[in-house]
């Protein structure tokens, strides 16, 4: 599914600005289908700052990371501080191979400096070596600092990053805390192909190296490309902020790889030159793909010359305009928040100010247009003080997702028989989508609608910046993201009471927090989401439902186990049962059992790893 | 000769995209067309071509142009000759030695090898004998080789489970 629409047809016969907007699906990999392997190498970073809580979470994650990989995946390990160390060269995934890098990292400790490059560098040779045609070559570099060894040089890297990724090899970056460079580490991941995460505590490290995981095990097209081909007259730039190069004559757009089923949106902006009254500029657009799996037929567009007032009078199409300006406010954010942290705080400014005046003059009476426009309004004063490293990477990391995501908005009709699951930690993305579809086709069989959002645009990019959240901090988050349907959100931040969800029965609210999980090297946080969404989900069906009606005390691998610990949660995830008390009652409320057994099985599908044949190690 | 679905099959191309690339003259029509449409090995080498160009994302139009100059056989020889970028690893062994930073050892073992050729690199196997003990094989072995194998595995893994062996 490919559809392409641009603002404007009609240009004018001075300079002029025309965006385009491609909505493309990728493929959703059927079931006989083989499904792209994955080569993955991960570079931990282990020099002396990494002691302690951030080295401990690494290494949990690296070990659930590794219980997620399936035969036909292999995993290697680089770890590095002034010196590297190859600790598992990249090896296929068995039993035998996990248990041995299991081993391996509990031998980590941290110490020295940071020589990223080296390190890193090193991660991808390893791949590069052990990768094969048809896997995804992916390399993970987690840090929490600098590099201050080495090569140290940000263009110079991120020219590596680049000829790497020709050569097979992506890289995705994770940083960690208040130190590293997220300006390094995003443009490494850009032009690497792969994506960036911000872990702003120790805490969090696991769930977003399952979320990087779970992408790359899930990936139908390697490679994905814009190309366009256009006149002299015309220049191309990527509103994503994807790298966008000059080859053969023709604009070239890497998307990185597409998840299978992934909606993707590239908006193009094509800037013309001058040019003749009555004369057509014809502008070609395809897309490649390395599995060619992507459509290969060409769009064409046609922008005409006219007179200035012409094309004035031309109504643009919103829906382009909107996502051009949701993109480049979040753009203007990455690079004024790069700016500010290295110092230049009058160019993040001007940055800003650029911004502010184009939003002002294209907003109109627009309400979306009008409501980005305020908010930055409102958000440049945060670059008017000085670099605040929380509060900056926070927002920098909630516009790159912007960025690189589909629009994580909520459609404005939903009822009360919608199911909403939002996430308002940009780190949750792909752990919601991918809860969202294992749970829709039983949501559809029972005439229920879900959808999936990212709500972070609630959270005050400015605000404070601690692990756990008060009760009038919740309070005013539920306000905010209520509405007609039933809404479940997920937070990696902590509760006040540190319990896993609290139910709002007026605003038909469940909130649900992931924090702490990391010390269960089995879970995957998607069959969390996946729970919580059926468990809160299943009230859209009948209103006599009350999950706390259900829950009994005695362990009996049912959905409706109440569970004090995690380690419970965990057992009754993989055990998929559903009790036939339970199931009676659900029987009298009305409920279709096979509907909720099967949604309840799509769950346990999720939590099952492979590789852990026991349950509750 | 081939069918539609066989030459989908061995080719990874849907249907669907090798009648558009017929209809832009990237390939011969088969003749007939519909279900008894046969195609030859013509039609598969260039198909593959087709594939790998597009691989290397050149644009159709180019392809076309680059498959009308050449007939079946130089097709074949195209098909036969590996890309001539280096790989991932070479490239890093390269950047690191001229930051005049040690290469880890790991790689360092591998730079004295000679261009890598896939094909041509040994497969060892591993055996496991009992859950600490293994035994390396280095395949492919003559066939004598390989019955004088199998037996001291049985031997190995009866003496190191205590029974009494052939000895």
């Amino acid at each position: 599914m490919v559809r392409v629409r641009c603002d404007q047809r009609l240009l004018p016969t001075s300079p002029a600005t025309r965006r385009v907007r491609i909505d493309l699906q990728a493929p959703e990999l059927e079931q006989t289908a083989k499904r792209t392997p994955l080569c993955l190498g991960l570079v931990l970073d282990r020099s002396g700052s990494m002691e302690g809580d951030k080295l401990a979470m690494t290494l949990q994650a690296a070990t659930q990371a590794l219980r997620a990989l399936r035969h036909g995946d292999s995993i290697g390990v680089v770890t590095y501080a002034d010196d590297v160390k190859v600790l598992l060269p990249v090896t296929a995934v068995s039993r035998d191979a996990v248990e041995r890098i299991v081993g391996a990292l509990r031998t980590l400790r941290a110490g020295g400096w940071t020589d990223l490059g080296a390190g890193w560098l090193s991660g991808c040779a390893q791949v590069g070596e052990a990768t094969t045609d048809s896997a995804l070559g992916r390399c993970l570099l987690l840090t929490d600092g600098l590099a201050n060894r080495g090569i140290t040089d940000a263009d110079e890297l991120v020219r590596h990053a680049t000829e790497l990724r020709r050569r097979g090899v992506t890289t995705s970056t994770l940083g960690v805390g208040h130190d590293f460079d997220e300006g390094l580490l995003r443009r490494l991941a850009d032009t690497g192909g792969g994506h960036f995460y911000y872990a702003s505590s120790a805490a969090q490290i696991p769930a977003m190296v399952a979320a990087e995981v779970g992408e790359a095990l899930d990936v139908a097209a390697r490679e994905a490309r814009v190309w366009v081909r256009c006149g002299l007259k015309v220049q191309v730039r990527s509103l994503n902020d994807d790298p966008c190069t000059l080859e053969d004559g023709r604009f070239s757009i890497q998307l990185g790889s597409l998840r299978a089923g992934e909606l993707r949106t590239s908006v193009l902006e094509l800037r013309f030159t001058a040019g003749a009254l009555d004369e057509t500029e014809h502008i070609a657009i395809a897309l490649s793909d390395r599995d060619g799996v992507l459509p290969v037929q060409e769009s064409s567009l046609s922008f005409t010359r006219v007179t200035d007032a012409e094309a004035e009078r031309e109504a643009p199409d919103v829906e382009v305009l909107r996502e051009a300006a949701r993109l480049e406010v979040a753009e203007t954010h990455v690079r004024a928040v790069e700016l500010l942290r290295a110092g230049d705080q009058e160019a993040a400014l001007a940055c800003v100010d650029t911004h502010l005046d184009r939003l002002r003059r294209i907003a109109g009476d627009d309400p979306a247009l009008l409501v980005l426009m305020r908010e930055l309004e409102g958000e440049r004063a945060g670059y008017q003080q000085p670099y605040r490293s929380a509060a900056g990477k926070r927002l920098h990391f909630h516009a790159y997702e912007s960025l690189k995501r589909r629009p994580p908005f909520l459609p404005s009709d939903l009822d009360s028989r919608t199911i909403a699951l939002l996430w308002l930690d940009p780190g949750l993305t792909s752990v919601v989508v991918a809860a969202c579809r294992a749970l829709r086709p039983q949501a559809e069989r029972a005439g229920v609608r879900l959808v999936e959002a990212g709500a972070q645009h609630l959270v005050r990019a400015f605000g404070p910046d601690r692990d756990q959240l008060t009760r009038d901090e919740e309070r005013q988050m539920i306000e905010l993201i209520s509405g007609p349907a039933l809404t479940v959100a997920y937070t990696l931040r902590q509760h006040h009471d540190n319990w896993f969800s609290h139910w709002h029965p007026k605003q038909r609210v469940a909130f649900v927090s992931l924090h702490g999980w990391e010390g269960m090297t089995s879970i995957q946080y998607s069959a969390l989401v996946a729970y919580e969404g059926l468990l809160h989900g299943l009230r859209v069906l009948s209103p006599q439902y009350d999950p706390n009606l259900f829950f009994h005390r005695d362990t009996r691998g049912c959905l409706f186990d109440f569970c004090e610990r995690k380690k419970e949660i965990e057992i009754k995830l993989q055990a998929g049962h559903i009790c036939d008390p339970c199931c009676e009652r659900l029987t009298s409320l009305g409920f279709d059992l096979p509907t909720v057994a099967r949604a309840w099985s799509a769950v346990q599908e999720l939590a099952h790893s492979p590789l852990s044949h026991q349950p509750g190690i | 000769m081939l069918d539609l679905n066989e030459l989908c099959a061995r080719t990874g191309v849907t249907a669907r995209t090798v009648r558009y690339y017929i209809q832009q003259g990237l390939l011969r029509s088969p003749g007939q067309t519909g279900p008894g449409a046969k195609y030859d090995g013509g039609h598969l080498a260039r198909l593959l071509l087709i594939r790998r160009l597009q691989q290397e994302h050149l644009p159709l139009a180019e392809i076309r142009k680059r498959l009308q100059a050449l007939d079946n056989s130089a097709v074949e020889q195209l098909l036969k000759q590996r890309p001539a970028r280096s790989s991932a690893a070479d490239y890093v062994r390269d950047v690191l030695s001229r930051s005049g930073k040690g290469v880890p050892s790991a790689l360092a073992a591998r730079a004295s090898r000679s261009e890598p050729a896939p094909l041509d690199r040994s497969q060892w196997e591993r055996i496991a004998i009992s859950p600490d003990v293994e035994l390396h094989i280095r395949r492919p072995l003559s066939r004598d080789d390989n019955r004088r194998v199998e037996r001291l595995i049985e031997q190995a893994r009866r003496l190191i489970a205590g029974e009494p062996g052939l000895d």
